[in-house]
């Protein structure tokens, strides 16, 4: 192989890649980037068997061939390297890897090409458009309510749910659950796959292109493929079967009340200071006619007190939550306003954007002593 | 300062306590012995005339009827040990209020402070001896030293009702040929792991450099090379001190061998609630369920897994103790013992997250309360699951009542 590139084009296609480096892993050939150069094209490849990525740019191309390099060593020299152009060469010799920029010069010695698992892309029927703000938006707000312990394997990921022309993402770990909805532009597909957190994750952080542009959607069995731009992801998807959300979302509610966002925002955080007590971060929420008392109580520390205004609609009432459950929600709301319902002080509540019904926020409350 | 360190050993406690009770079985061969019928036939405790025939602590009680044709096997009765336990304690509190006891027969006392009222080591252990003759009428070897593990071996050397003093004199000649296996906490295998070092008695461990003791055993080589030295220093805990709770759990020798899994199930579901009760008794939920498998060829092992949120709910911890016992158990030999526990203990006042599809967890620890309540008025059978009717044999115990428990451990 003997090819020559543009610096900030590989380096793109490196930092793309580089989160499906395996770290620990049993096969060194999974810590290794895989480069395939031909047509005019590099394709840079890494995998560590959960999720797989692929990024292809432009390429001089003297040579084609393909090698792997270890990730780690890669992904550094790269970022480094000065000038322009960058060439890479194999050097058949000594199985090295010759990488010149300007008046640098790198051997890398090189792990064997031929044992990459190589992505093989999947092909399906009837695979789906979204737009990239439209996928970024869902993700964002879902997935930090994702599990993070492997006790239950199924909430380590988001449902996505493609129902005709909606498509929704749904993440929980039992104590609460977030669900955003979008419109898309065309479709009559009924699709329910549970993707990895960490995926999604993933995909957010690369969706971030400057033109708004479509993601192609195509799955297989326990996998997904998704395309975009120069790059493609495929993931694994948990299996299981994901409750049934909808019931858990209360029907209607005794009480609701609206809040400004911010306000409430920076009150929960102020009064949440003081709630640390062992793994729960109690805080207590009094909702009366015209105003919400936030109160944290902890005895080894002190105690808080601070009050918002709002407006209620029903029976006031007073429940506990874990601050934190509810930190996270506000701060993925847009408008300035929001609305909390609220049946009893056992029962699950709810926020939303005052004027967004396509964004709902289901919290269980704290029972406390 | 140098203590003075009595450990009293009341000799063949279970059998001395019976043959109180049933004179005439005194000049026999007796043994205490567990339920043959119910699997637990094993030799409790034997007295003096069963032991010169051979009969040992632990073998099973047809084995030990082989050696002594007429034996008399007498079943366990905890409440007249108990009862004979506290009184040996309450002699005991008449000379110190610093009183360990080690399982129900074996208590350690720091006498230092009584040796001018009571006199010295010595003259007090023989005290404590006469006193147990003529007030229980059972006798006890008493160990005199200066430290816990000393006192230990002492009580062990000279059988029945006799004292023995470990000083710093004579502490070589008499501590050093014992056995290594003979010192607490030197089991099987770290005896075997000594034996290998050429390490046999306790005296070999004692000259032993203590670097080679640390690279052999980890941390675990000092303190026993401190042991062996009487340089332990462990404080003999006062009477009143309680240890905290670090697990609760229930096991049980059952009836007949488990062959599948729906046996099994029974007995971890009986488990459990005895578990489950116990937690609530104490205000307490578990983090971790624990369970322990022994198969009829006396293969054991434990193995363990959390709970997604502390519960005291007896079908969380059974639920979660027959997931593990399907993962790592694949019936290649039938079970004779199994054991639950739970761990990572949280007070159960703590505040509780609820959860969006657990159901009405509230609801669920309000009908354990209620079936305790029930239990306690009515009795522990007046409200079970409809499984144990499947094999009465096997589910007819009660974990919770039938056991007594002693704790044991020199280290808290």
């Amino acid at each position: 192989m003997k090819i020559s590139c543009l610096r900030t084009q590989l380096q793109h296609a490196v930092q793309t890649v580089q989160k499906a480096v395996a770290s620990k892993t049993p096969l060194p050939i999974l810590t290794g980037i895989y480069l395939e150069a031909k047509d005019g094209k590099l394709e840079l490849q890494a995998t560590d068997y959960e999720i797989g990525i692929s990024c292809t740019i432009d390429a001089t191309i003297e040579q084609a061939g393909a090698v792997v390099l270890s990730g780690r060593y890669f992904q550094e020299m790269v970022r480094k390297l000065p000038g322009e152009i960058i060439e890479i060469a194999t050097n058949k010799e000594d199985r090295t890897i010759k990488i010149n920029a300007n008046n640098s010069q790198f051997n890398l010695l090189s792990l064997p090409a031929e044992e990459f698992p190589v992505l093989r892309q999947i092909n399906s029927d009837n695979p789906i458009n979204v737009k990239d703000y439209c996928l970024r938006e869902l993700i964002k707000k879902t997935v930090f309510a994702c599990a993070n312990d492997e006790a239950r394997p199924i909430f380590t990921g988001g449902l996505l749910e493609i129902d005709g022309e909606e498509i929704r993402l749904v993440a929980t770990n039992t104590h609460r659950l977030a669900l955003k909805k979008e419109n898309l532009v065309s479709g009559n597909s009924q699709i329910k796959m549970i993707i990895p957190a960490k995926i999604l994750s993933e995909l957010a952080r690369l969706l971030v292109g400057e033109e708004e542009q479509d993601v192609t959607l195509s799955w297989q069995k326990n996998q997904v493929g998704i395309a975009f731009d120069n790059v493609y992801i495929i993931s694994r998807l948990i299996e299981g079967q994901f409750p049934d959300y909808n019931k858990v979302i209360p029907a209607s509610y005794s009480t609701t009340v609206e809040i400004d966002t911010n306000e409430f925002l920076d009150a929960v955080e102020r009064v949440s200071l003081l709630a640390k007590d062992g793994e729960y971060n109690v805080v207590k929420f009094n909702f009366s006619e015209k105003e919400v008392i936030i109160t944290s109580n902890n005895p080894d520390v002190g105690k808080a007190y601070e009050t918002v205004d709002s407006i209620l609609n029903g029976t006031g009432l007073e429940i506990a939550f874990n601050a934190k459950y509810i930190i996270d929600i506000l701060k993925n709301i847009d408008s300035d306003k929001l609305v909390f319902s609220l049946n009893t002080e056992l029962s699950p509540a709810c926020i939303k954007p005052f004027d967004n019904e396509k964004y709902i926020y289901i919290i269980t409350p704290v029972r406390t002593s | 300062m140098n203590r003075t360190i009595l450990h009293v050993d009341l000799n063949n406690f279970y059998a001395s306590v019976e043959c109180l009770y049933r004179p005439e079985i005194r000049d026999v061969p007796v043994v205490v012995g567990g339920d043959v019928e119910a699997r637990h036939g094993i030799v409790l405790a034997k007295n003096y005339h069963a032991k010169q025939l051979g009969v040992k602590t632990g073998e099973a009680i047809w084995q030990a009827k082989q050696k002594c044709p007429g034996l008399v096997v007498v079943p366990t009765d905890f409440k007249k040990y108990l009862r004979f336990s506290r009184m040996a304690r309450e002699i005991y509190a008449d000379y110190t209020d610093q009183i360990e006891a080690f399982g129900i027969d074996e208590a350690w006392l720091d006498v230092s402070g009584s040796k001018y009222i009571s006199g010295d080591g010595h003259v007090l252990a023989d005290t404590i001896r006469r006193r147990m003759v003529n007030e229980l009428g059972i006798t006890a070897s008493v160990g005199v030293s200066w430290n816990k593990i000393f006192a230990k071996l002492g009580s062990d050397m000279k059988k029945p009702n006799a004292t023995t003093v470990i000083n710093k004199y004579n502490y070589k000649d008499l501590v050093w040929p014992l056995a290594v296996g003979e010192l607490l906490y030197v089991g099987r295998s770290t005896k075997r792991k000594l034996e290998n070092r050429a390490i046999f008695t306790i005296g070999d461990l004692a000259k032993r450099d203590i670097k080679d003791l640390k690279l052999l055993l980890g941390v675990w080589g000092e303190t026993l090379w401190q042991f062996a030295n009487g340089l332990d220093s462990a404080p003999v805990r006062q009477s009143r001190e309680e240890s905290i709770i670090k697990s609760v759990g229930n096991s049980t020798t059952t009836a007949r061998d488990l062959v599948n899994n729906q046996d099994v199930k029974l007995i971890i579901y009986v488990l459990a609630e005895s578990v489950a009760a116990r937690l609530r008794q104490h205000g307490l939920k578990c983090t971790t369920v624990t369970i322990s498998i022994r198969s009829n060829e006396l293969f054991s092992f434990e193995r363990q897994s959390k709970l997604i949120t502390p519960s005291f709910i007896s079908s969380d911890i059974a639920l979660k103790a027959m997931e593990l016992f399907k993962a790592n158990y694949f019936w290649d030999k039938p079970i004779r013992s199994l054991g639950v526990r739970g761990a990572d203990l949280v007070t159960a006042d703590n505040h509780i997250q609820l959860d969006l599809f657990n159901g009405n967890q509230v609801g669920r620890e309000n009908l354990e309360r209620a079936i305790d309540s029930l239990r306690n008025r009515f009795g522990a059978c007046c409200i079970q699951r409809g499984a144990m009717i499947l094999d009465r044999r096997l589910t007819g115990f009660n974990p919770k009542d039938d056991h007594v428990i002693h704790p044991v451990s020199l280290f808290r």
